[in-house]
């Protein structure tokens, strides 16, 4: 049941986020999306994830959504939501098809596994994080390094005169 | 046994190696001396080298018959060596000549010195390249090079022949020997006719002879060497070897034998109405050649290996007085009308080639009537009266086209005035040393009767022929040839339109397709590849409409590839 | 685990009709935003259901990918803006051929 509502609510707020006109409305659907997530996180023993996702998404990223969305004006959009029509069809059609598909593909219902009760803890993901997935998590961080460099060289002070 | 691979370094190094002249002269003529000596040495058995690729050992196989070859080869080959000294002194290709001959020596050696077919094919494309090379060695001249290139196209024909020949006996009995081969069974008739073809073309015999007389555009020493003692012979040689083949087909070898009789009979007949002297001393080749033949297809080797020898003797001093002859008229004067009475300032000479003359013609107890006697009484004991008759024949034509050669050069009043006498030494030695062998090397045959009806006939046509030629040539000169303005002339001279024939059905219609080819090629194999690029760049072009640059579209089509990817993997 | 599946294919589905219907980059991102956490959510699911931690650490580094990704997409953003005229992505064709 809880799955139910919660999952409503995601979508409900997805659809929000792609059918409001004004760019802050998105930001701010998006917002409660992912809020909705967090929440199906936490029915799912994932409280440390939960959490990240409310810090890092929601907080840090839609709030730099922001950020640049102050920082260009608000923009026109040029024209109503559905540009051209054969393209919005063929969106809808092939997104119709992704969800049946990917329904098809669940093929096992299984009761969920017994897991120990720290299973979602900062303590058992950080181990994880910093046993058999180290390297990845090394790479990751690598990762944002290059991102930092490339988004300062980007959208850094153009050189031009 | 060693010893005979001489020539063939010593062909490298002269390909090669820049020397001063005199050195290569002696260079040349210590590799055959060396090769002589290695001949004489040889012990009959076979030995055996190692093996090749594709697993055909290579082996030697020492008897009479190889060894015979292998001396008359590096012999006669080693006394043409001293005369091209001379002869190509002034010649500036010098090294090249000489390789080439070397070459040819090393090659006719491993020819005959082979143990199985194989390694003879090898020594067989190896005398058939050097042929090419020797004839078309003044390359400048264009008849030279046309006459090289026939020479080499109608020696490929029978080297094809060879092959086919080969592979059936290698195929039907799994070997690559001689003795392995003989013990086997082979489908005879095939490989024997295919035999034939190959020693035909490479013999000049009936139909594959075109090439010979225009060989003669060689250089003489060439002619000698290789259009007379030794590579024409090569086709006897094939005969003499694979005669375990042909007694086993004897409907073919009766075939094999009359060709070589009719070669011998109408190459005599196409001597006579020649004025170039050496296209003389050719159809005689292939006249004597036919002699060979018809000895060896029916099985008589003995007869046909000792007249191999004695003809190489005569035949090489023949072409070697040729030699002089045109070499005294000044600038290689061939043509029989223009000498005359050359005996006056050319004495050693005219006696070298009277002696000659007298030796083919079989003239008793000189060499060429032992021989020749031992082919024609064989043939009639052994049954073939005909080839006899044909034989015999030709004999008295032998001596009458030869000794209308040596009236018309020798005697009779000087049409040309020489201008260089016999001053070379080295002119002089080799043609003395084969004067004697043509006259006792009759030593080397197993006499037959001394006396028999077949040497009787012989001696009586070759009479006739003698004294016709006297009298129609020896005085008077080229009038004598005025019997020759008629028809029958006309037929001699055209040489019974071979040539001609073979212009006509295989020269043109090849060339007419090699001219088709040649026009279409362009389009055809150029429109492939420029077709192949135009569509690789057609197709380039319709990629390129893909990029369309919206963003959005990229972003469609990577999801519909998504869902397609899906839905394959959920219908497996 | 089939409902999460289903939840999860439905919210990618929307996002990706986001992507492909909206011209405004921002809202695309956004879009691309909502992608990432349909797959969050399945994997997070299939970590509770087989029992593995390990599902949870990977959604921790695809949070932080997402992150930098969406990053790096306004920056480019903001270099587009720089020229002036309002950024409307089907105008952006550049990369044309």
């Amino acid at each position: 049941m809880t799955l139910a509502l919660l999952g409503a609510a995601a979508v409900a707020a997805a659809l929000g986020v792609i059918l409001a006109r004004n760019p802050v409305h998105c930001v701010l659907w998006l917002i409660a999306h992912l809020v909705a997530t967090a929440a199906i996180f936490l029915t799912l023993n994932a409280e440390f994830l939960a959490l990240v996702e409310i810090l890092v998404n929601a907080g840090a990223v839609m709030v730099l959504f922001l950020f640049v969305l102050s920082l260009l004006g608000s923009s026109k959009e040029p024209e109503g939501l559905f540009g051209r029509r054969g393209e919005s069809v063929g969106a809808l059609v092939a997104a119709l098809a992704f969800v049946g598909a990917v329904a098809a593909l669940s093929g096992s219902s299984m009761a969920a596994a017994a897991v120990p009760a720290a299973f979602g803890s900062v303590q058992s993901v950080g181990v994880a994080l910093f046993g058999p997935h180290l390297l990845p998590f090394e790479l990751t961080a690598l990762a944002l390094a290059v991102a930092v460099v490339s988004v300062v060289t980007l959208a850094g002070r153009s050189r031009q005169p | 046994m060693a010893l005979l691979a001489a020539p063939l370094v010593m062909a490298l190094v002269l390909a090669w190696i820049r020397l001063p002249r005199s050195v290569v002269v002696g260079l040349a003529n210590a590799a055959v001396a060396i090769a002589f000596i290695g001949a004489l040495l040889l012990r009959h058995g076979d030995t055996v080298v190692g093996t090749w690729l594709l697993s055909v050992p290579i082996g030697f196989q020492v008897d009479t018959i190889s060894q015979t070859f292998a001396l008359v080869t590096t012999g006669v080959g080693l006394l043409i060596h001293a005369y091209s000294a001379a002869y190509m002194a002034h010649d500036r290709d010098l090294s090249r000549y000489f390789a080439g001959l070397n070459f040819f020596i090393a090659a006719m050696l491993l020819l005959v010195l082979a143990d199985g077919p194989v390694l003879l094919l090898i020594g067989w494309a190896g005398v058939g390249f050097a042929s090419y090379l020797l004839i078309g060695f003044w390359y400048e001249r264009p008849a030279a090079v046309a006459a090289a290139r026939k020479a080499f196209l109608i020696n490929t024909a029978g080297d094809v022949s060879l092959m086919l020949a080969i592979a059936l006996m290698v195929t039907s009995t799994g070997q690559t020997t001689y003795s392995g081969i003989f013990a086997g069974h082979v489908p005879a008739v095939a490989v024997a006719w295919l035999l034939f073809f190959a020693a035909a073309a490479k013999s000049a015999q009936i139909p594959l002879h075109t090439w010979l007389p225009d060989a003669m555009e060689g250089p003489t020493p060439v002619s000698a060497l290789i259009h007379a003692a030794t590579m024409v012979t090569a086709g006897v040689y094939l005969l003499l070897r694979f005669h375990p083949v042909l007694a086993a087909a004897p409907s073919a070898a009766e075939g094999i034998a009359i060709l070589g009789g009719a070669s011998c009979l109408l190459a005599g007949l196409m001597a006579i109405a020649q004025r170039d002297i050496k296209r003389v001393l050719a159809f005689s080749t292939m006249s004597q050649v036919g002699y060979m033949f018809m000895a060896a297809a029916v099985g008589l080797g003995a007869a046909a290996l000792s007249h191999v020898v004695t003809h190489a003797f005569f035949k090489a001093l023949l072409f070697m007085g040729a030699g002089v002859v045109m070499h005294a008229l000044g600038g290689d004067e061939r043509d029989l009308y223009k000498m005359g009475g050359l005996r006056q300032k050319l004495p050693a000479t005219s006696a070298a080639m009277g002696v000659a003359a007298l030796a083919i013609s079989g003239f008793p107890l000189m060499s060429g009537y032992f021989s020749k006697d031992a082919i024609l009484e064989s043939l009639l004991a052994n049954g073939h009266p005909w080839l006899w008759a044909l034989g015999v024949v030709t004999a008295g034509l032998t001596a009458l086209y030869i000794f209308r050669m040596y009236f018309l050069a020798f005697w009779g009043k000087p049409r040309t005035q020489p201008s260089h006498g016999e001053s070379w030494l080295s002119f002089r030695w080799p043609m003395a040393v084969l004067a004697l062998l043509a006259i006792v090397g009759g030593v080397f045959v197993r006499p037959f009767a001394w006396f028999s009806l077949t040497s009787g006939a012989t001696l009586v046509l070759g009479l006739a022929g003698f004294i016709i030629a006297y009298r129609l040539y020896a005085l008077r000169g080229p009038v004598g040839d005025a019997w020759l303005d008629g028809e029958v002339g006309s037929l001699l001279r055209s040489e019974f339109g071979f040539d001609a024939i073979y212009q006509a059905l295989i020269v043109r219609p090849g060339a007419a397709i090699a001219a088709l080819i040649a026009a279409g090629d362009p389009a055809a194999t150029g429109g492939l590849a420029t077709g192949i690029s135009r569509s690789a760049a057609a197709f380039a072009e319709w990629l390129r409409g893909w990029q369309s640059g919206l963003v959005r579209t990229y972003a469609l089509t990577i999801l519909v590839g998504a869902v397609l990817a899906l839905l394959w993997v959920a219908v497996r | 685990m089939t409902p999460y599946v289903v939840l999860s294919a439905i919210l990618f589905a929307v996002g990706a009709v986001g992507l492909l219907v909206r011209r405004d980059p921002l809202v695309m991102i956004m879009s691309i935003e909502i992608m990432w956490n349909a797959a969050n959510l399945l994997i997070v699911a299939a970590a509770r259901f087989y029992g593995t931690v390990s599902g949870q650490a990977l959604v921790f580094l695809v949070i932080t990918l997402a992150a930098a990704d969406v990053a790096i997409g306004l920056a480019i953003v903001m270099h587009v803006a720089r020229r002036g005229e309002a950024v409307d992505v089907d105008a952006l064709k550049e990369l044309k051929g």
